[in-house]
């Protein structure tokens, strides 16, 4: 490519230029005051005609232009697009000489040329010089930049495609574990309820511990598969009117078990005015048995546990569980919302703490309804974990229930 | 009522588990583990409910209940899905073919019980209470 210029000595580079020029005669007396350059040498190419100039910059590739024509430094803009029309990437640079003052200069947008204007009367080899390095060190930098911009934009579609193929991956590794997780689980459950032959209290006991481990291997696929959804910007949510109450029981039903199995007590104090309110009560409901079974998990055995639900004063719902557990310290208060945190507890040592994704979960999901989910906790005092449900109640505008049934049934993720 | 179940899913090990477990409840069963032999075995068995797994070889499941639905010889059958995505999306289309719930896998067989007794009185209490509310 004549662009790249040809290395006559090391270290100078020879730009095959373009003069246009409407005065024939002054040609040789223009040339030599370039050829006085000492950081450039110069193949060059005369013509009279800027039609003439815009057909040889289509044809040839230059790497430098000299206009010094009256007629188009009056009318550079007109030029200018004219070159920058026929090259595809980037036109090369322009130095015009104008007999006007600075002030003439050109107002072409020339965010993709480099231009430099002359004043005749300031003409000589240095200035020259000065102008013909300063539009090729531009344009060098142009060009570079273009070609990272290109190469920026290559590589983010490349990472968006690995990201989707990425996700994909992890959707079709959850499903083919989880069905044969489903056929193991369903084996041992029927070994369990005695279809295959009498079970005895003990090993009854035992295929409740297998069946417990094949949920949590289902529940962490089912995370895995989540958080990739939710930074994939794919999950909605279908918000609709939900019930407060039977989402805290859908809630204390799926950790009933475990709270049991641990002697907790589970308390209910639902404060709200409000019997129902605008969510998505699945995604509630996921966040809250995420927190319950979290309280449980870091609790001691026979402590209890709080479930408050309460308005807040713009029509809202301010959730909370509270737990009288080892409690989370400072420093770890705002890592825990971290994915992949595992906190560190020496006090009460938790085996299984799970892929820590599931407060990340989380919280995105209040997030994603608006609202903000936090946590207070003195070490050794319990944590209470808050999160709030802005409008939701539909007190603030008694329209925005049907409203939002309406329009707002399924509201894009656009927080990722 | 001795209910006759179609099982339709590719998992030999899982339809041998499901099939294990409805037999014990007392259900007959009909197994299919693609599209094609599950359209055959509904004209042929004439079953009272279909659980139909969504990733098939030869098809998807709502392919499989579409054609169910447009058959006149077999469009009142219950459907219920059972799959291992957790599809959102899954949930929403299932929710066209059937009032019933959508299973994820792996679920417990309670569940499994609980849809097959209520998809019979949700499907035919769901269509009486639609007329009543049409003829009022």
């Amino acid at each position: 490519m004549a662009r790249e210029g040809v290395n006559l000595q090391p270290g100078v580079m020879t730009l095959n230029t373009l003069i246009l020029q409407d005065d024939g005669s002054a040609s040789p007396h223009l040339r030599r005051l370039v050829q006085e350059n000492p950081h450039y040498r110069f193949n060059f190419e005369i013509c009279s005609r800027p039609t003439l100039a815009s057909r040889i910059c289509e044809s040839c590739n230059f790497d430098l232009l000299i206009i010094d024509h009256v007629e188009t430094v009056n009318n550079q803009r007109n030029f200018l697009q004219d070159i920058q029309s026929t090259n595809s990437l980037t036109p090369p640079p322009v130095v015009f000489i104008s007999d006007k003052n600075a002030e003439g200069k050109s107002k072409t947008n020339t965010s993709t040329l480099c231009t430099d204007t002359l004043n005749r009367t300031l003409l000589n080899s240095q200035s020259l010089a000065r102008s013909i390095h300063n539009v090729v060190c531009k344009q060098r930098l142009l060009s570079s930049n273009i070609q990272r911009s290109i190469e920026l934009q290559r590589v983010n579609s490349e990472l968006k495609n690995k990201n989707r193929e990425i996700r994909d991956f992890y959707q079709t590794v959850s499903h083919e574990v989880k069905t044969p997780l489903a056929a193991a689980r369903e084996f041992i459950h029927i070994v369990r309820d005695g279809i295959g032959g009498p079970v005895t209290p003990r090993q009854e006991e035992l295929l409740d511990h297998a069946l417990t481990s094949c949920d949590q291997i289902a529940t962490h696929f089912n995370d895995l598969v989540e958080i990739t959804r939710l930074d994939a910007g794919k999950v909605r949510l279908r918000r609709k009117s939900a019930s407060i109450d039977s989402i805290i029981t859908r809630t204390l039903a799926s950790c009933a078990k475990a709270a049991a199995t641990n002697g907790m007590q589970i308390n209910t104090e639902i404060a709200s005015n409000h019997r129902q309110f605008i969510a998505d009560g699945d995604r509630i409901f996921q966040v809250l048995s995420n927190l319950l079974s979290n309280a449980i998990k870091y609790s001691d055995a026979n402590s209890s546990i709080t479930i408050n639900v309460s308005d807040n004063n713009c029509g809202g719902l301010i959730f909370c569980i509270a737990d009288q557990g080892c409690g989370i310290a400072e420093d770890d208060q705002l890592k825990i919302f971290d994915r992949l945190y595992q906190g560190n507890n020496g006090r009460h040592q938790f085996s299984g703490a799970g892929l820590g994704l599931g407060l990340s979960i989380a919280r995105e999901m209040v997030t994603l309804h608006q609202g903000t989910l936090w946590v207070e906790s003195t070490v050794g005092q319990g944590s209470q974990f808050y999160f709030s449900i802005p409008d939701c109640t539909g007190s603030k505008d008694k329209d925005q229930l049907s409203h939002l049934t309406k329009d707002d049934y399924e509201q894009k993720n656009i927080a990722c | 009522m001795n209910k006759k179940i179609l099982l339709v899913e590719d998992n030999p090990d899982y339809a041998l588990a499901l099939g294990i477990r409805l037999e014990a409840m007392g259900y007959s069963l009909v197994v299919a583990n693609t599209v094609s032999k599950a359209l055959s075995k509904i004209v042929s068995c004439k079953p009272d409910v279909s659980l139909i797994d969504i990733n098939l070889p030869d098809g998807d499941g709502f392919n499989l209940a579409a054609q169910i639905k447009n058959n006149p010889n077999a469009p009142d059958i219950p459907i219920i899905f059972i799959t291992a995505s957790n599809n959102a999306s899954f949930r929403e289309k299932a929710l066209l073919y059937s009032p019933v719930a959508f299973l994820e896998k792996p679920f417990n067989p309670r569940k499994l019980i609980d849809a097959i007794e209520f998809s019979h009185y949700s499907t035919t209490g769901f269509r009486a209470h639609y007329k009543a509310r049409c003829a009022s």
